[in-house]
């Protein structure tokens, strides 16, 4: 293995312990949103 | 403006080159110049390509898309996080393994030189002609609020981004980044909370949400699915994410942001970044706008917001027609005004048979107030020939200059300017170092020092600047130039993310066949353009945002197709 594919492996975010958990708040994060602005949008209608 | 705008407007742009320049005054190699020394921090990588995408339009037309036709807008942007995270898996680490300058490098690696040239090329015709739009774009709009000379503006805005672009590359750019972000996202909160604040005594914030809600400039989502909306959920979710893949993913300007990163964490983070901000940045743009709206529901709107063409109307023979026309608008203001106080006393008191009666009344009086604004706009086309009745990117400007203090006046036009001083600079920026890297190191001289390289870059990039202020100082001979940008963007993003897609994913299929495949591409996409648009209506009507989708998915089926047909004749 090189050092680069190592440093690759390596890689993990400083906030959560995987990137995949990091993706998974971003679709969490977009998700709520998009409710917050339905409900938003019902409400003011 | 005040002389204290005017100290406020240029004291901040000035500050903000000479802090470009001290802060990359060190940048003495080619890394440092096109990577900013790969020392960039995760936060400054996201406001980094924040800040290149924010263009002046964004500030000047987003708050004015709100005021005429709501806050549907924003579903554009629900892609955008996966987009972000589509990169960060499949793009950014092959980018970092291969430490490549420019994205279009890869492609060499993966295909060979012609796809790779194909590519770039198509990015520096795009972008090149894209850098004069982000440069004149904004400037027509400024020049005309300010009563400056357009080619003036024009010069004004790029020679300050060059002056530091050129000085010190991707780390003045990054640095000056910071500053421009802070600047136009403070801007803009201080506006908005000026804006709720200006709504006449009596009318509370609740109350002016019910005014927006009630008038339909609250439709922020919307779930039913149709083709020819362009701005609904399912848009925004599919064709969109391609076309954001396509931006961040394979449009240098964007890559040059993240491949400064000090990491490939440090990368990824400045996308989450940007992937977790941009969509609420955008939700207070667009309700800036709503609350723009509502003020101007108490407080008497001009019927045409560009004030420039209200005046040619005025040297014409239709100048009494005109103001005739103004007249029956301010009346049906008063009109509706009352309409406006019924519909608030009713949400107060919350009786719904009330309210329903009462937003009844208020709609048709706005449809009415929306009548003479045409009727004012088709005048406008026929006493001034070739002026643009589309007068959206005023509003928000025009309210500044009529309504906000002394001082927030020249702050919010230092916004503007921050945001096309942002993105031109990105732009030249890439467009030098793709003319570098891609074209100049690759074929014509290979054997030069780093050193060499550096000056090459500094004056490929100052040339690109010269180019886009000379493009956007002509473009004014023609008509409807920023939707010609915009077409170009749709119609060309497609073909270099198909080409990045089979690269990714596709290891079967060779240099040959992608290379035909996009070509082939290329020319149906421009092809189905032309049956989308020949004749009144069009053969068949679809979206531009579709082109994004349907033009990758045309270049991994034909190469696909090629690739499998060449294997069979071996």
């Amino acid at each position: 293995m090189t050092n680069d594919s190592k440093e690759m492996q390596e890689d993990k975010p400083p906030f959560f312990n995987s990137w995949p958990k990091m993706y998974g708040l971003l679709i969490v994060v977009l998700g709520i949103l998009i409710l917050l602005f339905y409900l938003f949008t019902e409400y003011y209608s | 403006m005040s002389n204290i705008d005017w100290i406020v407007l240029f004291g901040t742009l000035i500050s903000i080159v000479a802090y470009g320049v001290w802060k990359s005054r060190g940048t003495k190699d080619m890394d440092g110049y096109i990577r900013g020394g790969s020392d960039v921090k995760w936060w400054a990588i996201g406001l980094s390509i924040m800040a290149t995408q924010a263009s002046a339009i964004t500030f000047l037309s987003t708050p004015g898309q709100a005021y005429t036709d709501g806050m549907r807008f924003i579903q554009f942007y629900f892609g955008l996080p996966i987009a972000m995270i589509l990169i960060a898996v499949f793009f950014l680490p092959i980018y970092y393994k291969l430490k490549v300058y420019t994205a279009y490098q890869y492609l060499e690696t993966r295909f060979d030189v012609k796809t790779r040239m194909l590519a770039a090329f198509i990015f520096l015709i795009q972008r090149g002609l894209g850098a004069g739009i982000t440069i004149y774009a904004p400037s027509i709009i400024l020049s005309s609020l300010l009563g400056w000379d357009l080619k003036m503006t024009n010069v004004i805005i790029g020679v300050l981004v060059i002056i530091y672009t050129v000085s010190g590359g991707t780390k003045a750019v990054t640095q000056t980044q910071k500053a421009q972000m802070a600047i136009m996202m403070g801007g803009m909160i201080l506006a908005g909370y000026l804006v709720i604040t200006s709504l006449p005594g009596g009318v509370g914030f609740g109350d002016a949400l019910q005014v927006a809600g009630k008038m339909g400039k609250l439709n922020v989502v919307n779930f039913e699915f149709d083709l020819n909306d362009r701005y609904n959920f399912w848009s925004g979710i599919t064709g969109a994410v391609f076309l954001f893949m396509a931006y961040f993913g394979t449009d240098q300007s964007q890559v040059q942001r993240y491949l400064s990163g000090k990491s490939l964490s440090e990368s990824r983070l400045g996308l989450m970044m940007n992937g977790l901000l941009k969509v609420p940045m955008q939700f207070i743009i667009l309700f800036i706008g709503a609350m723009v709206f509502v003020f101007y529901q108490f407080n008497q709107p001009p019927v045409f917001f560009n004030e420039t063409v209200k005046e040619q109307v005025y040297q014409t023979e239709y100048a009494e027609d005109f103001r005739e026309l103004e007249s029956e608008y301010e009346e049906a203001f008063q009109n509706k005004l009352e309409a406006v106080n019924h519909l608030t006393t009713a949400v107060d008191s919350e009786d719904e048979r009330a309210i329903r009666e009462a937003q009844l009344l208020v709609n048709e009086m706005q449809a009415n107030s929306d009548t003479i604004r045409k009727h004012a706009k088709e005048m406008i086309a026929t006493a001034v020939p070739g002026a643009e009745t589309n007068d959206k990117d005023y509003i928000f400007m025009t309210y500044v200059m009529n309504v906000l203090p002394v001082g927030i006046v020249g702050l919010l036009f230092a916004v503007i300017f921050s945001a096309a001083m942002s993105s031109t600079s990105s732009e030249l920026n890439a467009l030098g170092s793709t003319t570098t890297i891609d074209f100049y190191k690759r074929k014509i001289k290979q054997d030069g020092d780093d050193l060499h390289y550096l000056k090459s870059s500094k004056m490929f990039t100052l040339a690109w600047g010269v180019l886009a202020i000379i493009v956007a100082s002509t473009l004014s001979l023609f008509e409807n130039l920023i939707q010609a940008v915009n077409l170009i963007g749709s119609l060309f993003y497609p073909t270099v993310l198909g080409i990045f897609v089979v690269a990714f994913f596709f290891k079967q299929i060779r240099a040959n066949a992608v290379f035909i495949g996009a070509v082939l591409s290329q020319l149906l996409i421009i092809l189905i353009h032309y049956l989308n648009t020949i004749g009144e209506a069009g053969i068949f009507k679809m979206g531009f945002l579709w082109y994004n989708a349907l033009g990758c998915l045309m270049v991994v089926v034909i190469s696909y197709a090629i690739q499998i047909f060449k294997n069979k004749n071996k």
